[in-house]
């Protein structure tokens, strides 16, 4: 039951609606392609240790509803997340066209040093695409962000999305760029002794349930 | 919908539902103040696990035969019955529903056990598990449930090892005793000992409420329990099918299962000594146990940890997941929403 782990990272999936976002997540910790999609309603929640660069990182993922009119519920999520998967789906030119919107949401209201990836999703569906993996790469450069072509479906570059992703936000914090002990950075050290040092309400509200009982 | 103000939840960036957010906080806080710290420690806010409640009706996740209730009781009160259906959700039920839904619930429970002092403990566990996937009863779920029993004792195993490092109490196998089945129907399906040996009681046991409403002479047998219970009786009130169960291994042991329960039985016996006479098992969750020769009391309230519990256990993940998946999952059965229903029709909202 206790799960050990150096680093627990906050992530967010973000993207139009009927992208994909809750199909990578799935295929990401199940891997099995959720074939039975429902609209997100408001959010919902992920989480999968994995192993990156000798280190095991916890991301706790929130996949967030795509819908314009959710905007203002998902966009209390964007706080303290450490990294992002900025879904679109390469046979809709109009999600790919709505990229700007969500980068700037995310630029907004996330920290400053949230680590984006791009991901272009149904890679699989190569016959109807409308957006050119030249075009988002370029996307990408111009935008700083990290690029994949991916397929829920297949998939295929799904793990490695997050990984990546994961694996920028560990350099950042070997380079000292990025600070762990910030508030809002989405990133806290697994190791159990430091996270109740650093939490102590949490502390507090388990010493209260233990006399409740 | 316009009438009931469903609409007016969407309007404005969910302003409103910002504020059904706000008011539910408070009603927790007023009403689980244990609860409501709990969650503030880990950080746990209401649309994080409310949204969809108050969104979606309770539809997207919850069974039909909830959702049903839920709908009836919207139509006729308004739309704030969810407040007291969540309240409902997040209270802690009485104890009836007698299952464990999910492995991860049992294993918590064991955890539980397996932490409190040797006194306290009881000397024997039974567990009464219910088989979601089968309406009748077949081998391969008795091949499933043997897995469980295996991946149990296996996690007591795991458990003794870190135990025995860290000075802990130890778990001895012979504490689980034996595991109990019901269909998904809630007829009795098959009974386990730790040993493996089970029995079929046929793939239409009795129900809980007509062994409830059945023969005392069925719960006298097994109080006194000097003699096995006759199982015939349970296979005749609800249909003699236990020709066409399936499970046979059992038929070739001469004494099954019931052999083993007995001393378990006699132990409670003495510890409670004049409780568990047949007059006092007025419940029929009771006479269950009772017929099972188990010892209710020490069972009901310690495994069947009811929702405000198990969330007070949980840290942040896990108490989403409990919204996520088990909550939902408990009240697959129509009596467990129904009841449900009853209880939030109890709980007094006052906005």
């Amino acid at each position: 039951m206790s799960e050990t782990y150096d680093f627990l990272f906050k992530f967010l999936v973000i993207g139009n609606a009927g992208t994909g976002k809750s199909c990578l997540l799935h295929q990401f910790i199940e891997k099995r392609f959720k074939d039975d999609s429902n609209h997100t309603i408001g959010v919902e929640f992920g989480s999968k240790i994995i192993s990156v660069v000798n280190k095991s990182v916890k991301l706790q993922i929130w996949d967030t509803a795509g819908q314009e009119r959710f905007r203002s519920v998902t966009r209390s999520y964007y706080r303290g997340a450490a990294g992002a998967l900025l879904v679109y789906d390469i046979t809709s030119r109009e999600t790919y066209n709505a990229l700007t919107n969500w980068l700037t949401d995310a630029r907004m209201l996330a920290s400053q040093n949230i680590v984006i990836i791009l991901c272009g999703n149904k890679k699989d569906l190569d016959a109807d695409r409308e957006v050119t993996f030249l075009e988002a790469s370029r996307f990408a450069q111009e935008n700083e962000l990290m690029f994949l072509e991916t397929s829920a479906l297949t998939g295929e570059n799904v793990e490695e999305a997050f990984v990546q992703c994961a694996r920028k936000i560990l350099n950042k914090i070997e380079s000292g760029e990025l600070d762990p002990e910030r508030m809002g950075s989405g990133i806290q050290y697994g190791d159990a002794a430091l996270r109740q040092l650093r939490s102590p309400r949490r502390a507090q509200a388990e010493s209260v349930q233990e006399c409740g009982c | 919908m316009y009438n009931y103000g469903l609409r007016e939840l969407y309007k404005n960036n969910f302003e409103d539902l910002h504020c059904k957010f706000y008011q539910l906080e408070r009603l927790l806080q007023e009403q689980l103040p244990d609860l409501w710290n709990h969650f503030q420690g880990l950080n746990l806010e209401a649309h994080m696990y409310a949204s969809q409640w108050f969104l979606t009706l309770f539809t997207a996740k919850f069974p039909l035969c909830m959702v049903f209730h839920i709908t009836d009781l919207l139509l006729s009160e308004g739309l704030n019955i969810i407040f007291n259906v969540a309240l409902a959700l997040l209270k802690a039920p009485k104890p009836p529903p007698l299952f464990i839904s999910s492995l991860s619930l049992l294993y918590a429970s064991l955890h539980r056990h397996a932490a409190a002092s040797p006194s306290q403990r009881p000397s024997y566990l039974h567990l009464l598990l219910p088989l979601h996937h089968s309406a009748t009863f077949s081998s391969i779920d008795s091949i499933s449930v043997g897995v469980s029993l295996m991946t149990c004792q296996r996690w007591a195993g795991k458990h003794n090892r870190e135990a025995a490092r860290a000075g802990g109490n130890v778990w001895k196998p012979e504490d689980l005793l034996s595991i109990v089945c019901l269909d998904s129907t809630m007829r009795l399906c098959l009974l386990l000992s730790n040993r493996f040996k089970f029995r079929s009681l046929g793939g239409a046991g009795p129900t809980l409420s007509q062994i409830g409403s059945s023969s005392e002479v069925t719960v006298a047998d097994c109080t006194s329990s000097a003699e096995p219970p006759r199982e015939e009786d349970a296979a005749d009130s609800g249909g003699d099918h236990e020709a066409h169960s399936p499970l046979t291994p059992e038929r070739d042991l001469p004494s099954p299962l019931w052999g083993q329960i007995p001393p378990a039985t006699r132990r409670l016996g003495d510890d409670n000594a004049g409780e568990d006479k047949p007059g006092a098992l007025n419940d029929c969750t009771d006479r269950v146990m009772g017929l099972l020769g188990m010892g209710h009391r020490l069972f009901v309230p310690r495994l069947l940890a009811t929702s405000k519990e198990d969330l007070l256990q949980a840290d942040f993940e896990g108490a989403l997941k409990f919204f996520r998946v088990q909550l939902p999952k408990r009240y697959r059965a129509a009596e467990n929403a129904r009841r449900l229903m009853e209880q939030a029709c109890n709980i007094k909202v006052n906005l």
